[in-house]
């Protein structure tokens, strides 16, 4: 059974390079580039990872007052604490964090939610390419 | 003593005579004899007293004594007579010795001096004349010629060494002075010398309490004398005098003389430990006691107390004492006072923000019942209102005032102006007032006390002192140290107001950082993402090509070292605004630094430098550290290694477990470190650039100063061992290379450092 990656992202170029090579491994891969459309795709598909930044729009799901730069951490907090209804995708995915935001506050909150890493931006190709493989076994 | 008083001098004398002539007791009994006349009477009435015994006992008549003045060297009249007088002798008020006269010369000589016939008196040679002169200025017949004297004996009367008197002992019959009545009549002298001499003491220490008391009543401070008595070994402390300060403190009726009498034992409150040791010691002296003492109606008052003493008694006793004390009360009231504004100094500082810091002033201010008030803020140009925040009924529908220009003769705007506090004892009468701003708040008094900080008055603190009568009305010192204190406060506010605007300035800052940096790393990593995904792509249509992943490689490198760059620009304008927090993980340190080895592979290719990490890094265990911060030391490091190295050198990371902490060095062989720079790298923008100057060496001289303060926020040490070919003038850009060491000290878990 081919395993899926959900990216979410505000910029997609930031991260559609790494699909091919995904793919080109036999990896499903979608993208979101907010969390409305992150949550349809949970809804939809059971993924064996996210890969997401912290920084995107937080879409109307997520309710009012949810700054930006919290819009990941309060995503993945959800997903956590299963407050999503309707969800197919396990709350204990895997996750990978790839993000150029440094504030250790902001990071701190997203470390607390069971993470497998941060990767920071720039990150090089391979290195993300690696991780990747590697928290999903192939 | 009433033993004492049913015996007369006579009874003494005629006792010493009739029985044994002890010396020993006729001292004990005439001493005490005198004393005992001196307290109930004056000395008159010792002299006669002493004059009539004298008649009796040496059985003279008449009797002539007088006093002298041992200090002016003079004889005193009018004497005291006793016995038959044929004529009275005209002494008037106006007389005086000439200093020549007979009885002067007898006194002195200071030798009593016998006489048994009137030929005798008239060859001495101290009698110059028949004639006496100095009876009123009229020549008058000598004493003993006018009243038919046959004998006579001059006794001077001498206590201690000093003549206290002159007594002649006349007699109008024939009088032999046998050794035997000599002898009497000397120790009768002696005896009658030295009660004159007590009572002359007594006298005199009667007359200085009352130039004492006089003294203590002019004293301003309430001052108290004690007397102070042994009675079975207990000190018994009773006040003597207390001056009108003293009873007003105690609240205690001066006229009435109140507190004369009181145990001062029992008004002091406190632990008198301190006291009574000074006085057991015989010091009973004490300066600034801080004591309680407790007041008419039984409040006890802080006071502090100095004592000094009065007098002792012959066994070195102190039997009285003056105490001066000072009366604390309004010093612990503003003390009090101090201590609530510390407190909210201390909470206005730690304020999070302007919020929290209006309610710290306001809620201490309330504390010391200064429960209205109402800050202001004026903007730069201290012309307008640009926030104001109130407390207290009334105060509050004033406030929210923004961006309010000041009527440039308002009350505020003059202190705002000025830069001093203004006290406004009645609003009505003060020109300067917005009446109906004081009329609508309700305020009759207030004091407003300008904002100021770094010489800028940004705002003025306004409080209302119409409820404060204390102040208004009461003692003056306590207004003006009130007042005082309430300056120090405004200051206080002034410094935390400030703070606060510029934490939140930089807290806007701050965030507006770590997004230009957000900003700028979002494109680098989409470059070398983008690129990575030519790269594959390319690869895939064309096969292997070393070149397509040179350039990859080189565009990756270019990415990451603009982000090194603008990292440390970042950290570096952020440092000096707060201490940054560790995120400390337990990781292995060798892999941190292998991945920001990784970053420098193609870099150090170009130039034939390899990297080579050492076994006993990897071996080192893992150690608690800030994942982001440690990046940024190593990365540094090598960066510079990198920079600083010769070409075709090597590059040696090793690390050592030191047991609590580890060692991590960093070795290049390159242009070295002279040794004058070698603190100074540390500092910030100091580089060697210079050294090698057949290339040029890229850099902001920020790397090492972030490394550092890294360190030091891990509680750890970075130094540097190295030498420069300025230190070798032979190898000079031989381009053999010296060694240089940076060594990074890690404590393994800093917070049990």
């Amino acid at each position: 059974m081919s395993k899926r990656v959900l990216f979410v992202d505000d910029e997609d170029w930031s991260v559609t390079p790494y699909f091919e090579t995904l793919q080109d491994r036999n990896i499903e891969i979608d993208f979101a580039e907010d969390s409305d459309q992150a949550i349809d795709f949970l809804r939809k598909k059971e993924y064996d990872l996210i890969v997401m930044d912290i920084m995107f729009a937080p879409g109307k799901t997520m309710g009012d007052n949810v700054q930006p730069r919290r819009a990941g951490s309060t995503l993945l907090s959800k997903i956590r604490k299963n407050e999503i209804p309707g969800l197919k995708t396990k709350t204990d995915v895997p996750v990978l964090v790839l993000t150029a935001v440094t504030n250790g506050l902001v990071l701190d909150s997203i470390r607390d939610l069971h993470v497998r890493e941060i990767c920071r931006k720039p990150a090089a190709f391979d290195e993300v390419i690696d991780k990747i493989f590697s928290v999903l076994g192939t | 003593m009433s033993e004492i008083e049913k015996t007369s001098a006579r009874g003494v004398i005629e006792e010493i005579i009739n029985e044994t002539q002890s010396y020993n007791s006729l001292l004990d009994h005439f001493s005490a004899l005198g004393e005992q006349i001196a307290s109930s009477s004056g000395i008159k009435e010792i002299l006669e007293q002493i004059a009539r015994s004298a008649s009796e006992v040496l059985r003279a008549d008449p009797i002539v004594l007088f006093q002298y003045d041992h200090d002016n060297s003079k004889l005193i009249a009018p004497p005291i007579y006793t016995g038959v007088l044929f004529e009275k002798e005209d002494y008037e008020k106006t007389f005086s010795f000439t200093g020549n006269t007979f009885a002067e010369k007898i006194v002195a000589g200071g030798q009593s001096l016998y006489f048994e016939t009137a030929e005798e008196i008239d060859k001495h040679p101290f009698m110059t004349s028949e004639k006496s002169e100095n009876v009123a200025g009229r020549p008058q017949i000598r004493f003993h010629i006018r009243e038919h004297i046959k004998s006579m004996a001059a006794l001077v009367l001498i206590a201690r060494g000093e003549a206290v008197g002159l007594m002649f002992l006349n007699y109008r019959r024939h009088q032999p002075f046998t050794d035997s009545v000599k002898k009497l009549m000397k120790t009768f002298a002696s005896y009658a010398a030295i009660a004159i001499k007590n009572s002359r003491l007594f006298q005199q220490s009667r007359k200085n309490e009352a130039f004492q008391k006089r003294i203590i009543d002019k004293i301003p401070d309430p001052v108290f004398v004690t007397r102070n008595k042994k009675v079975e070994d207990k000190l018994v402390w009773r006040i003597d005098v207390a001056n009108e300060a003293a009873h007003k403190l105690l609240g205690y009726d001066y006229k009435l003389k109140e507190l004369e009498e009181q145990d001062a034992r029992e008004l002091l409150v406190v632990e008198l430990s301190k006291l009574t040791a000074a006085f057991k010691e015989g010091r009973g002296e004490v300066s600034n006691c801080e004591v309680a003492i407790l007041n008419k109606i039984g409040e006890s008052l802080p006071i502090s107390i100095s004592t000094a003493i009065l007098e002792r008694d012959e066994s070195r006793h102190i039997t009285r004492t003056i105490c001066i004390a000072k009366d604390l009360t309004t010093a612990k009231k503003l003390e009090k006072q101090l201590e609530h504004l510390n407190q909210a100094t201390f909470r206005l500082l730690n304020a999070e923000n302007i919020e929290d810091a209006y309610d710290a002033i306001f809620e201490n201010l309330a504390q010391i019942r200064f429960d209205k008030g109402m800050i202001s803020l004026v903007d730069e140009t201290a012309r307008t209102i640009v926030g104001q925040r109130a407390t207290g009924r009334n105060w509050r529908e004033l406030q929210n005032k923004t961006n309010v220009p000041m009527a440039s003769n308002d009350i505020l705007a003059r202190v705002v102006k000025s830069g001093k506090a203004e006290f406004v004892e009645d609003c009505e009468k003060n020109p300067y007032c917005d009446l109906d701003m004081v009329r609508g708040a309700g305020i009759k008094s207030q004091y407003i006390i300008p904002l100021i900080t770094q010489e800028r008055v940004i705002g003025t603190l306004q409080i209302d002192l119409s409820e404060r009568q204390d102040l208004l009305k009461g003692d003056k010192y306590y207004r003006n140290e009130s007042l005082k204190i309430l300056s120090v406060f405004a200051n206080q506010v002034a410094i935390a107001i400030e703070a606060n605007r510029r934490n939140t300035r930089i807290e806007k800052l701050e965030t507006t950082m770590a997004d230009m940096g957000h900003e700028f790393r979002s494109p680098l990593h989409n470059l070398s993402t983008q690129l990575g995904g030519l790269k594959y792509y390319l690869e895939k249509k064309y096969g292997d090509d070393e070149r397509v992943r040179q350039v990859a490689r080189i565009v990756q490198e270019e990415a990451f070292r603009a982000d090194r760059q603008m990292r440390n620009a970042l950290f570096s304008a952020s440092e000096s605004l707060e201490q940054r927090g560790l995120n400390l993980e337990e990781a292995l340190i060798s892999e941190t630094i292998n991945s920001c080895a990784e970053r420098f592979r193609e870099t150090a290719q170009k130039r034939g430098i390899s990297i080579v990490i050492y076994d006993n890094l990897k071996k080192l265990p893992p150690i608690h550290f800030d994942k982001t911060q440690m990046e940024q030391v190593f990365t540094n490091l090598i960066d510079n290694a990198i920079k600083y190295s010769y070409a075709k050198e090597s590059i040696e990371i090793r690390g050592e477990d030191h047991g609590r902490q580890v060692a991590i060095s960093i070795k290049d062989n390159g242009v070295g470190i002279p040794e004058r720079l070698q603190e100074k790298i540390f500092e910030g923008f100091t580089r060697s650039d210079k050294l090698d100057p057949t290339r040029f060496i890229p850099g902001t001289g920020l790397g090492l100063k972030i490394a550092k303060k890294c360190v030091v926020n891990h509680k750890g040490k970075i130094f540097v061992h190295s030498k420069s070919y300025y230190s070798d003038p032979k190898k000079v850009l031989n381009y053999e290379g010296y060694a240089t060491t940076f060594v990074v000290m890690l404590p393994k878990n800093p917070k049990e450092q």
